[in-house]
């Protein structure tokens, strides 16, 4: 299965900022990068592996290559090949509306991960009440799970604390993270990876002065009440920014389930095979505390019979 | 080469000082002269052909507005509304009811080899308002054991059997959005949008795999020639976006079979994604340079909106009259600057799918703006479709050399629906507005997009002359044009909004002799009759090329 990441956002709010800071970080899984326009990946020389025609490998596994038919065909040509990427990274057009983009990551052999739209912290508001693509801009932004508020170094802080209130109206499942250059911690677009187990409370945010991101992981040992857990995903005071990782529902107890969340939207999808439950969290302290959380998610299990 | 001389009941030229001649001498493929036999006569040695000599010369047709994919409309079984000419000179017949649907498919299911999938093409739900939407128990009528797959007109939907959802396991727990349901959950059959569209694998992998294959040129081509089609276009040109199938396309082109010059205006980018316009410009500038007489690459096409039919067009308020409006650009305004300087500044054209009138404001904005800063004046940008354009909009075009190339079979095909769903009657009756577009000097072509409808320049001609409908409505009297104006369009017209018009659009000593062969003259029958006068065939080059049964 092949975890997609879509990425929107209006033309010129820095979905390729935040690319290009990917793709420098690396992600830490084999992964493929559609992008709009080829032209505009920047990265060092140094971590560039190969370079051939309308595709760019990179040393930390991040392969990049431009779209030039339509995206259903695209992403079967992916899933039928045998170097099969674990992460797709899919920008979208500066109009396009990521939502029904993101279900072509619901088709067999891709599952989503989740949507994060980029926007300009000078420009959204205006953008959003423009007579052509206001109506564009507002589905982008209500699309969201993760937006990331860029350019917040060009405006104040009483106008981000005051876009923070206006964009908690316009996109109510949107967790907002504030970013300078597109610089926000990959885990936070790409999503933890369970599969590697972490100590507890790992930070991974080395690269970000500002970065004050928390992960922490919860081993439910027994089934778990979906609607409980679905209402810890969709509470803003939970602080959680992204979380992945496999559980079993009481509702369905003979399989285990891929839970993906990007801000207040998530995605369950059955997983073959056998294995520990677990699932990792990251989110923004103070809201996000580690213990309440964790005391919060231990409610929800019931023991396995 | 030696010359030959057609003599024709009537030749019209659609070249003002020399309208209307009885003859025309051809050399080396070109036209050498026109007027009286004698006067032809007067360049020497000649031989002297009759073949045409009850028939009505006028230029060939240009399509500057066609797809060769129309080619896959009539490679698979037909279950579209309207009758559908075949290459082989016959008629794929409408399929008038769902019972007629049923009756196709059972048709078509006989003549398959066991196992195959049954793939048919054009189902079109809206000119059924009052029957429930076609589900796979329609379609279980046909075989409950051969999976089947109607690809709906848009594009957009396909309706499958309870044997196709078997097989590729399409059930009640497939996740993926789009799969409708039934009242119990279980699917119904309909899929909708390529993500469940896609889950028909087999079928999906045929039809995409024949979109971009070159063999469709040679079935384009005979359309063309039954149809009285020169030169006709491919305005998806892919030649910029998977640029290793150019050398088969100018092949398929090229070969003498294959009887009409091509004029592709590529898409810098798949529809709906961003692209380097400049670098995309600079490819599209190498690419003119391998043109050949018949294979030729022009600017860009930019596709702009979606369709008013399928609500996706970009209104200006009041919007649509029914129905909910999913209108939105599919280019950022500020993008559509960047693509028309680019093209613009190599002096290639820029032709943009503009159905609602909110999207063609756009573009003509992003017009104005590169020509304030770069003053092309010939630069022949086109608003493609141009089917809600309002008068102040053609005011502006008018004034800034803008052209429009307009959808008249509209009129006939979907001139009810929209008179009743869409824009509702006084809006639709400003539809398609030739007259204004002429009154306000802006240069006018009309096109049949064909794929969408059938290629064919008389009943482009027909619907803008007479603006009658399916139900016998006339649908905006004031915006028809004379018949003299829709000839112009569909050849003069539209060679000039390829930039062709030195070469070929009329006929006059010194283009490509290439004529349409009719049995009437479009400017002296009955105007209704202009869509059932008889093609003949084609002359591409001077090359005779008779249509089946001719």
């Amino acid at each position: 299965m092949i975890d997609v990441v879509v990425i929107g956002g209006y033309l010129g709010a820095g979905k390729t900022t935040l690319l290009n800071h990917l793709l420098r970080e690396g992600t830490g899984r084999s992964t493929l990068v559609l992008v709009n326009d080829f032209g505009t990946v920047a990265v060092a020389d140094e971590l560039v592996a190969a370079r051939d025609g309308e595709m760019l490998t990179l040393t930390n596994g991040c392969v990049c290559c431009s779209l030039a038919s339509p995206l259903i065909d695209t992403l079967v040509g992916i899933r039928e090949r045998a170097d099969a990427p674990e992460l797709l990274i899919v920008e979208a057009s500066g109009v396009a509306d990521p939502e029904p983009l993101s279900h072509h990551a619901m088709i067999p052999g891709f599952r989503l991960s989740g949507i994060v739209v980029v926007a300009d912290a000078e420009t959204i508001e205006a953008r959003a009440g423009h007579e052509l693509v206001g109506r564009t801009v507002i589905r982008q932004l209500r699309s969201a799970g993760l937006m990331v508020l860029n350019k917040t170094d060009l405006v104040g802080p009483a106008a981000i604390e005051r876009l923070h209130d206006w964009l908690r109206t316009v996109a109510p499942s949107a967790v907002v993270v504030d970013a300078e250059h597109g610089a926000v911690p990959v885990a936070m677009v790409v999503g933890p990876q369970p599969e590697v187990p972490r100590p507890h409370g790992y930070h991974d945010g080395h690269a970000h002065h500002h970065d004050v991101h928390r992960t922490v992981t919860w081993s439910p040992v027994g089934l778990v009440d979906r609607a409980a857990l679905v209402g810890v995903f969709e509470d803003e005071r939970t602080g959680i920014v992204r979380a992945k990782g496999v559980v079993r529902f009481a509702d369905r107890p003979e399989r285990r389930e891929m839970v993906q969340v990007a801000g207040r939207r998530w995605h369950c999808s059955p997983v073959d095979g056998d294995g520990d439950d677990a699932l990792v969290l990251i989110g923004l302290p103070p809201a996000f505390d580690e213990a309440t959380l964790l005391d919060r998610l231990a409610a929800m299990v019931n023991a396995r019979e | 080469m030696p010359t030959k001389i057609y003599r024709a009941r009537q030749v019209v030229t659609m070249h003002r000082s020399n309208p209307i001649g009885t003859a025309v001498a051809v050399r080396d493929g070109r036209i050498l002269a026109v007027g009286t036999y004698d006067e032809c006569a007067q360049w020497g040695e000649h031989t002297i052909d009759d073949t045409f000599a009850d028939k009505v010369i006028v230029p060939g047709f240009v399509e500057a507005h066609g797809h060769s994919m129309d080619a896959l409309v009539v490679q698979f079984p037909y279950v579209g509304y309207f009758d559908y000419p075949l290459p082989d000179g016959s008629v794929a017949r409408g399929a008038r009811t769902y019972a007629d649907v049923i009756e196709r498919l059972r048709q078509a299911d006989a003549a398959l080899p066991d196992g195959d999938v049954l793939i048919a093409n054009a189902f079109d739900p809206i000119y059924f308002p009052n029957e429930p939407r076609l589900t796979r128990e329609h379609l279980d009528l046909v075989s409950t054991t051969r999976p089947i797959f109607v690809r709906h007109a848009s594009g957009h939907l396909a309706t499958v059997n309870s044997a196709l959802l078997a097989k590729e396991g399409i059930t009640r727990d497939c996740s993926t959005p789009g799969v409708a349901r039934d009242g119990n959950g279980e699917p119904n059959g309909e899929l909708q949008e390529p993500p469940a569209m896609s889950l028909a694998r087999e079928a999906s992998r045929i039809v995409s795999r024949g979109s971009f294959d070159p063999s469709v040129v040679g079935v384009h081509a005979q359309l063309c020639r039954n149809a009285g089609v020169t030169t006709s276009s491919e305005l998806s040109g892919v030649m910029l976006l998977l640029p290793k199938l150019e050398d088969a396309w100018r092949a398929a082109v090229d070969a003498p079979t294959s009887p009409v010059r091509m004029v592709l205006y590529n898409l810098p980018s798949a529809p709906g994604s961003s692209a380097d316009h400049d670098a995309a410009a600079d490819a599209a500038v190498a690419l003119a340079r391998r043109d050949t007489p018949k294979f030729r690459n022009r600017g860009a096409k930019l596709v702009l909106d979606g369709s008013i039919q399928g609500w996706t067009a970009m209104l200006k308020w009041p919007g649509y009259i029914t129905g909910t409006d999913h209108g939105q650009l599919l280019m950022a305004p500020e993008e559509m600057v960047e693509a028309v300087r680019a093209f613009h500044r190599r002096r290639l054209n820029v032709h943009a799918h503009c159905n609602g009138n909110a999207t063609a404001e756009a573009f003509i904005d992003a017009v104005e703006e590169v020509l304030a800063a770069d003053a092309w004046l010939d630069h022949r940008h086109v608003v493609q479709h141009s089917q809600t354009t309002l008068p102040a909009q053609y005011r502006r075009m008018g004034r800034l050399g803008l052209c429009a190339n307009i959808f008249t079979n509209h009129i006939w095909y979907w001139g009810d629906q929209h008179a009743s769903r869409t824009l509702g009657p006084d809006r639709a009756r400003g539809m398609w507005a030739c007259r204004t577009a002429l009154e306000e000097r802006v240069p006018l072509s009309i096109h049949t997009d064909s794929g969408v409808t059938p290629i064919g320049s008389l009943m482009p001609m027909w619907c803008a002359v007479n603006r009658v409908t399916v139900s016998g409505q006339v649908l905006g009297e004031h915006e028809r044009i004379t018949p003299y104006e829709a000839l112009h369009a569909a050849t003069l017209g539209a060679a000039f909004q390829l930039h062709m018009d030195r070469e070929i659009g009329s006929i006059e000593p010194g283009k490509w002799a290439d004529f349409a062969v009719l049995d009437d003259s479009p400017l002296d029958v009955d105007p209704m009759a202009i869509r059932d006068i008889g093609v003949w065939g084609t002359v591409v080059g001077g090359e005779v090329h008779a249509a089946p049964g001719r």
